[in-house]
């Protein structure tokens, strides 16, 4: 990249001017396609230092930066690209940055900078959808390739975090298949769950239940919550697998019995 | 019976939300449960080993080649997810694996579609 001139104003979005290398159709003269990289740091010298490295780079361009979590999404959309990179104190202490930006741009890829790793956070940011966790000190032509291999579509993982991720995934698959963990489900959940195996629609449900398809809806997501399910298929094995209906009718009839035993006691 | 084909979009249509994918693949239930298959006009009658909302193990007399398209009925026995008749879900898919164990035929199969009747 011969490299246009740069604006910089401190916490508000700056566009990078069209640099000479690229050509009308958006391909550096490298043939390699452009990655477009939007910069989310609240550092400045951290900016100008990553806009440097790239600045070398024939076939990635800033497109746009941001210092502050609050600007993120209004430049996500302003400024279209196929990478963000963040710093991930950016969003210390917040649960729905990410998925607001995978919301607003599905197609852009998310690399998050963090100081130093812990289970917990990496597991849950490659859950929200982050393709990739650098530490702050990567070196200039560690972070090239891991842009280039997230724009590619690959996932940037270390070897602790592919552990960390297996090891998540097995526990959740666990408890899934674990009767132990079962979530309890209130009678109108089971029968929303039994219409839905008998192939019944949102809407005839709804009308069976004497209800609105909204609500059957909200019925449906807290259920699929609970159960940690994420279709209709998976549902009906899982309460297959669980015997969900049958310990359902089981207490309902130790209920019954107790009730009876009770009321004739009282007599 | 009314039949209730999903797809992945309609199904996040249904629910009205746009949820990204999970990281967590199909978790699969290790269920025996009675399967009649129609691969290349031929019918088969198998039983599962186990199934996930994407995918299905079964055995079954013959070995059944990789990337042959299947349909099969999945019979879900009466009471046991809360109807008091026989269920069962149609599904269409794709054999994705084949092998034989001790003597008995195995195939893996992908579920590309389903609805329940």
């Amino acid at each position: 990249m011969t490299g246009g001139t740069t604006k910089i104003f401190m916490g508000e979005l700056t566009t990078m001017e069209q640099p000479e290398a690229i050509s009308v159709d958006g391909m550096p003269q490298s043939g390699k396609p452009l990655i477009r990289i939007l910069l989310a740091d609240s550092q400045a010298i951290y900016r100008v230092g990553m806009r440097k490295v790239f600045a070398l780079e024939d076939d990635i361009r800033v497109v746009g930066q941001v210092e502050r979590v609050d600007h993120l999404a209004d430049a996500v959309v302003r400024h279209p690209a196929d990478v963000l990179l963040m710093e991930g104190n950016l969003i210390a202490g917040t649960s729905d940055v990410i998925p607001e930006i995978v919301r607003l741009a599905p197609e852009m890829k998310i690399i998050v900078q963090t100081s130093g790793t812990d289970e917990a956070h990496t597991v849950e940011l490659y859950r929200r959808g982050v393709r990739g966790i650098i530490p702050r000190s990567i070196a200039p032509d560690l972070l090239v390739k891991c842009v280039r291999k997230i724009a590619s579509g690959e996932t940037w993982i270390d070897n602790q975090s592919v552990t960390w991720v297996i090891e998540a995934y097995r526990s959740q698959a666990t408890s899934i298949t674990n009767p132990k963990s079962q979530p309890r489900l209130s009678p109108k959940e089971l029968s929303i769950i039994a219409c839905i195996t008998q192939g019944k629609r949102n809407k005839e449900i709804a009308f069976q239940l004497g209800t609105t398809e909204q609500v059957v809806k909200n019925y449906l997501r807290k259920i699929y919550d609970k159960l940690g399910v994420s279709d209709r298929l998976e549902l009906a094995l899982y309460c297959l697998h669980h015997q969900i209906h049958k310990k359902a009718s089981d207490q309902e009839g130790a209920m019954v019995v107790k009730a009876g035993v009770n009321g004739s006691a009282s007599h | 019976m009314d039949l209730a084909t999903r797809t992945v979009e309609e199904h996040e249509n249904e629910l009205g939300v746009g949820e990204k994918p999970r990281l967590r693949a199909s978790v699969r239930f290790p269920i025996a449960l009675p399967l009649h298959l129609v691969a290349s006009t031929k019918q088969y009658d198998a039983v599962t080993d186990n199934i996930s909302a994407s995918g299905i193990l079964f055995h079954l007399d013959e070995l059944l080649p990789p990337g042959t398209q299947v349909e099969f009925l999945i019979e879900i026995p009466e009471g046991t997810i809360g109807a008091y008749q026989t269920a069962a879900v149609h599904c269409v898919g794709r054999i994705v694996r084949s092998y034989v164990e001790s003597s008995t035929a195995f195939a893996a199969a992908v579920i590309e579609e389903y609805s329940f009747q």
